[in-house]
C-alpha cells in the first residue's frame, strides 16, 4: 500500500488541553504552596521561587543576589558543604539555582522514596544556609575567576553590553553576576542580610510529581519558618536610554561577530503579550522565521539567528541575537533593521504566516507541560507574574485571536528601525567596514575589560 | 526498570519500534540512521553532520524546508550527528503524525532528486559557520579537535571531529555526498521509533504506509578499526584566547557498554561528580588549585575515552595542577573507593534513568532511548540490563577498572592564553588542530 506523494497530509487540529491542577495553600503569611499530584513517574519537583533577584542588587553593588543564591547549596546550619552534597547525592537529587532579574529559584529533582528527607534538605537550604565566611570566600573567588574568563567570551559580553546599553542605571541594566571591584568589597555579612531579605520576601514553593497536597503540606510545614514575608519594592518602570545607538568590542582574530540589536520594550503583565509572543514567532522565534531565513537559509552567513521578547516584571527587552560570519558583519545588521522595520510597514504579516505562526503556538502547546519540572516552572511563573489562575488554559484562543492589524501594531511600537540599538563584538579589521553606514550612527568602541571590570 | 515496546521489521529492513504512552496527546517520531563520522575517512571528514543539514532542506515531493510544515502542525523538531549515528526527531500533536512520517520517508525514499549545487553551497556555509560558532570563536573550543587528533591514529574514524575541517567541506562535491547519502541513508540502516499518544497496530500500519515502499539499500559493513593504542605519553600545548590555563587528560577506555564501561561511568561520578567528589573536594576545595574540574567516561561504539578536565586558578601552573590530578588517580588505582561513596553514585545513575523517562521525544527522551539501545545492542529493551550494570558494580571493580585504564599512556593537553606559552605543561609539544 504506498501513499500518496502528491500532497502532504493535513493534521487535524490537535484536542485543547488543560493545564494541570494547582491546588494552593498558605503557609504562613507570604509562604504560600502550590501542589501538582503526578505519580507516573517515582519522582518529586520541588521549587523554591523568592519574588526577587538581580533587580534587589544595591546600585553600586551589583552581583550580591547572585552570590547568595551561590551560597545557598554551601552547606546549611546542620549540614557542612560536603554532608549536604553527599545527602542529596544519596536521593537522587539534581539541584538547580537560576538567578533572574526578578527572581530566585532554586529547584531539586529527587526520588520520591526520598522525599521526605528531600524535603528537609531543599527547605534547609533556602531557608538555613550555613553561610560561612570561608565558604563565602572560596565561592567569591571562583565567581571573580569565572568573570575573568568571561572576557573571552564573545555571547557573553554582547549580552552584558546589550542589557547595560538598553537599561544604562535602571537595575535590569547592571550585571547581575557582578563586578570585579564589587565582588571584591561584599563580605560575608553582606550576604547573611541579603539572605536575611529575601527570607522576608513573599516566596512561592511548588511541589509537583508523586505526592499529594497533603503530604506537601505535612513534610514542607515541618520545616519553614512562621515568619511574616512582606512585600517588596519592584524596580522602577523601565524605558530605553539615549545615546550612541551602536556599540562595538573589539576583538582580534576573531572568527565571526556576536550580534544584539533590539531595545527595551514591554512587561509580562502588557496588554501586546500574545500580539508580541505571535509576532516574535514569525520574525525570529522558530526556525522558519524571516530572519532565520534570511540570514540563514538565503546568506548562509550564520548557524542561527533568533529573536526574542524576554518578558518580565517591568519592561523587558526585544532582541535580535547572532553569530555573524565577520565580512557579513554590516550587511546583517542592515538586513535585521530593514526586517524589523518591513513587518509595520512595507511587508506586514501575511495572512497564512500569521496562522501558520498561530497555529505554531496553540498546536504545540501540550509539550510545554510533560515533565514535573516544566509544570513546576509555568507554576512559578503565574507566581512571579500575578497572573490569573486560568492564563495556561486560555493562552490558545488568545494567541488565536491575534489579528493582522495586533501584528503590525506591535511592529510599528516596538520594531522600529529608527528605535533600535546594537553591540557588536567582533573581528575590528573586517566587521567594521560599512558598520557606520548600517543607519544607526558611528560605532562607539568599548573595550571588553570596561564591560566587565567596574560599572 | 523497562521501558515498554513493541518491535517489528519491514521488508526493507527497516526496524519499528512502538511505544504507547498516553498521557499527552502527543506523539514522538525518531528515526536513527547508524552512520556518523566514523563512516568518513580522512580527507573527506564532515559529511554525515553536512547531510543532517542537507536532509531539513526538502526532498523529491516536498522540495522546501522541511520546518515549515511541521512547525505550523505544532511540532517541535531536530537532528543531531556524532561520530556513530544520525538521528532526526519531531514531537507532534497525536493528529500531525501522518505529516511526519509522509516527510521522514520523503526525505529517505526521495532526497537526491532535491538536492541541488545551491541548497549544497549554502549549507556547506551555514555549516562553516556553525564551526566558527561552536568552535573557534568559543573558549577553548579547540581542544576536544587537538585531544582527539593526539589520542587517535592518523587514520582511526574518532581521530577527526563529527564537524569536519573547513578544508574537506570546501573541497566536497554534489557526487561525493550524493554517493555518501546511496551507502548509509536507508531502512536497513535505519530505525524508527513512534512513542507516545498511539495505538501500536495503528502505528504499524502507519510505519508500513509511509516506509514500506522505500527501497531496501546496500548493507552497511561495520566500521573496523584496530584497537587504539598509545605507545608513550604525550603532552601538548594549544594557545586560544583564554583566561585561565585549562588542563586535559585522555586515556582510551572501553567502548560503549563494553567491559569496565559503566565502572568507568561511576568511576567518573565519584572522581568528578558534584562537589562531593573527590577531585572537587582535592582541587577546587581544599587544596585551591583549580575554579573547576570534571571528569567522564565518554563511551563510544568503537572505544571509549576516559577525561579529567580541570581549569587553574589563577599563578597555578598546569604541572601542579596535573599532579593534583594524578595523586587523586593513584587513590583510585591503589585502594578501592569506599561502599558509601559508590552507593551515592549508583543512586545518581538510577536516578537519571527515571528523570530521562519523563519525556517521550527529544534529545535523551524515551524514543531517542529506544532507538540507542536497537542501534547499539540490537535491542530495544536493554534498559534493565543497562542499569543493571551500574547495579553489579562494587568498589573492586571500580578498581580494576581504573586500574586497567588509567595506568595506560595518555594524552595531557594544556591549553594557555594566546601567547603565554611559558603556562604550557613542562616539556610540552604543539598541538595539530586544523
Amino acid at each position: 500500500m504506498s501513499v500518496d506523494r502528491r500532497t502532504l497530509p493535513v493534521p487535524e487540529p490537535p484536542p485543547g488541553i488543560r493545564f494541570p491542577h494547582l491546588t494552593r495553600s498558605e503557609l504562613a503569611p507570604g509562604l504560600r504552596l502550590l501542589t501538582v499530584e503526578r505519580r507516573d513517574l517515582p519522582l518529586v519537583c520541588l521549587l523554591w521561587l523568592w519574588h526577587a533577584g538581580t533587580s534587589a542588587d544595591l546600585d553600586e553593588a551589583p552581583g550580591l543576589a547572585a552570590l547568595t543564591a551561590d551560597l545557598l547549596d554551601e552547606g546549611t546550619s546542620a549540614l557542612s558543604m560536603a554532608q549536604l552534597h553527599e545527602a542529596l547525592a544519596g536521593i537522587g537529587g539534581q539541584l538547580d539555582t537560576d538567578i533572574g532579574h526578578d527572581a530566585t529559584v532554586l529547584t531539586l529533582l529527587a526520588l520520591s522514596r526520598h522525599r521526605e528527607r528531600a524535603v528537609e534538605l531543599f527547605v534547609d537550604m533556602a531557608e538555613r544556609p550555613r553561610l560561612d565566611a570561608t565558604d563565602m570566600a572560596r565561592v567569591r573567588g571562583l565567581r571573580l575567576n569565572r568573570l575573568r574568563q568571561l572576557r573571552h567570551s564573545a555571547s557573553a559580553l554582547a549580552d552584558l553590553l546589550f542589557m547595560r546599553r538598553l537599561y544604562g542605571p535602571h537595575p535590569y541594566g547592571r550585571p547581575g553576576i557582578g563586578t570585579e571591584s564589587s565582588l571584591q568589597q561584599f563580605t560575608v555579612e553582606d550576604v547573611r542580610s541579603f539572605h536575611a531579605r529575601l527570607a522576608s520576601t513573599p516566596a512561592t514553593l511548588i511541589v509537583v510529581g508523586d505526592i499529594s497536597h497533603d503530604e506537601a503540606m505535612r513534610l514542607v510545614g515541618r520545616h519553614v519558618s512562621a515568619t511574616p514575608r512582606v512585600g517588596h519594592a519592584d524596580p522602577p518602570v523601565a524605558s530605553s536610554t539615549d545615546g550612541h545607538r551602536l556599540l562595538f568590542v573589539p576583538r582580534e582574530g576573531a572568527a565571526q561577530s556576536e550580534l544584539r540589536i533590539g531595545r527595551v520594550a514591554m512587561p509580562r503583565k502588557s496588554d501586546d503579550y500574545h500580539a508580541a509572543v505571535v509576532t516574535n514567532m514569525l520574525l525570529g522565534g522558530a526556525f522558519v522565521s524571516r530572519i532565520n531565513m534570511k540570514l540563514r537559509e538565503e546568506k548562509g552567513v550564520t548557524y542561527g539567528a533568533r529573536s526574542s521578547f524576554q518578558f518580565l516584571r517591568q519592561a523587558g527587552p526585544f532582541s535580535v541575537q547572532a553569530s555573524i560570519q565577520s565580512e557579513a558583519t554590516a550587511e546583517s545588521v542592515h538586513d535585521v533593521l530593514v526586517e524589523l522595520d518591513a513587518l509595520g510597514t512595507s511587508r506586514p504579516v501575511t495572512p497564512e504566516e500569521l496562522e501558520s505562526a498561530r497555529d505554531a503556538l496553540t498546536r504545540g502547546y501540550a509539550r510545554g507541560f510533560e515533565t514535573a519540572e516544566q509544570v513546576a516552572r509555568a507554576a512559578a511563573q503565574l507566581a512571579l507574574y500575578e497572573l490569573p489562575e486560568d492564563t495556561f488554559d486560555r493562552f490558545s484562543e488568545r494567541v488565536a485571536a491575534v489579528t493582522v492589524e495586533d501584528v503590525t501594531g506591535v511592529a510599528r511600537r516596538w520594531l522600529r528601525a529608527d528605535d533600535m540599538q546594537a553591540v557588536v563584538v567582533g573581528e575590528p579589521a573586517t566587521s567594521l567596514v560599512g558598520l557606520g553606514a548600517v543607519g544607526l550612527g558611528a560605532p562607539e568602541h568599548r573595550l571588553a575589560d570596561d564591560v566587565l571590570a567596574h560599572r | 526498570m523497562h521501558i515498554p515496546f513493541v518491535r517489528r521489521t519491514l521488508a526493507n529492513g527497516l526496524d519499528v519500534i512502538v511505544h504507547e504512552d498516553h498521557d499527552l496527546p502527543i506523539v514522538a517520531v525518531n528515526l536513527w540512521y547508524h552512520v556518523g563520522s566514523k563512516n568518513e575517512r580522512r580527507g573527506r571528514t564532515g559529511f554525515a553532520h553536512l547531510f543532517e543539514h542537507l536532509m531539513f532542506e526538502g526532498s523529491a515531493h516536498h522540495d522546501h524546508g522541511f520546518f515549515a510544515p511541521l512547525q505550523r502542525a505544532g511540532a517541535s523538531l531536530n537532528g543531531s550527528t556524532s561520530s556513530d549515528r544520525t538521528n532526526y526527531w519531531e514531537v507532534v500533536p497525536a493528529g500531525a503524525l501522518d505529516l511526519a512520517l509522509w516527510l521522514e520517508s520523503d526525505r529517505m525514499g526521495h532526497l537526491l532528486p532535491a538536492l541541488t549545487q545551491a541548497k549544497f553551497d549554502n549549507q556547506r556555509d551555514v555549516v562553516l559557520n556553525e564551526r566558527r560558532q561552536n568552535y573557534e570563536n568559543r573558549p577553548y573550543g579547540m581542544a576536544g579537535i587537538a585531544l582527539a587528533e593526539a589520542l587517535y591514529d592518523e587514520d582511526h574514524p574518532y581521530s577527526w571531529p563529527t564537524i569536519g575541517y573547513p578544508d574537506d567541506l570546501r573541497a566536497a562535491s554534489l557526487d561525493d555526498v550524493q554517493a555518501f547519502f546511496r551507502t548509509y541513508y536507508h531502512p536497513a540502516n535505519a530505525s524508527l521509533v513512534l512513542a507516545g499518544d498511539i495505538d501500536a497496530e495503528r502505528a504499524f500500519a502507519l510505519a508500513d504506509r509511509y516506509f514500506g515502499d522505500v527501497a531496501a539499500g546496500p548493507v552497511v559493513p561495520p566500521v573496523d578499526a584496530p584497537a587504539p593504542s598509545l605507545a608513550s605519553h604525550a603532552r601538548l600545548h594549544l594557545e586560544d584566547r583564554v583566561e585561565l590555563p585549562r588542563l586535559y587528560l585522555a586515556w582510551h577506555s572501553p567502548a560503549l557498554f563494553g567491559d569496565g564501561d559503566a565502572d568507568l561511568d561511576l568511576l567518573a561520578d565519584v572522581l568528578g561528580g558534584g562537589k562531593t567528589s573527590r577531585l572537587y573536594r582535592a582541587l577546587v576545595v581544599e587544596q585551591e588549585l583549580a575554579t573547576e574540574v570534571t571528569a567522564v567516561q565518554y563511551s563510544r561504539e568503537l572505544t571509549g575515552m576516559f577525561q579529567v578536565v580541570a581549569t587553574a586558578r589563577p599563578d597555578v601552573t598546569l604541572d601542579r595542577l596535573h599532579d593534583a590530578v594524578q595523586a587523586c588517580l593513584d587513590d583510585v588505582r591503589e585502594a578501592p573507593i569506599r561502599e558509601d561513596e559508590l552507593q551515592r553514585s549508583q543512586v545518581q545513575a538510577e536516578a537519571h534513568f527515571i528523570y530521562r523517562l519523563q519525556t517521550i521525544g527529544g534529545f535523551s527522551g524515551k524514543s531517542d532511548q529506544l532507538n540507542a539501545y536497537n542501534t547499539y545492542c540490537g535491542d530495544p529493551g536493554y534498559v534493565g540490563e543497562d542499569l543493571a550494570r551500574y547495579g553489579r558494580a562494587t568498589p573492586a571493580t571500580l578498581q580494576a577498572a581504573a586500574a586497567r585504564c588509567l595506568s595506560q599512556p595518555y594524552v595531557a593537553l594544556g591549553v594557555v592564553p594566546t601567547g603565554q606559552v611559558a603556562l604550557a605543561l613542562a616539556d610540552a609539544s604543539q598541538a595539530v588542530v586544523q
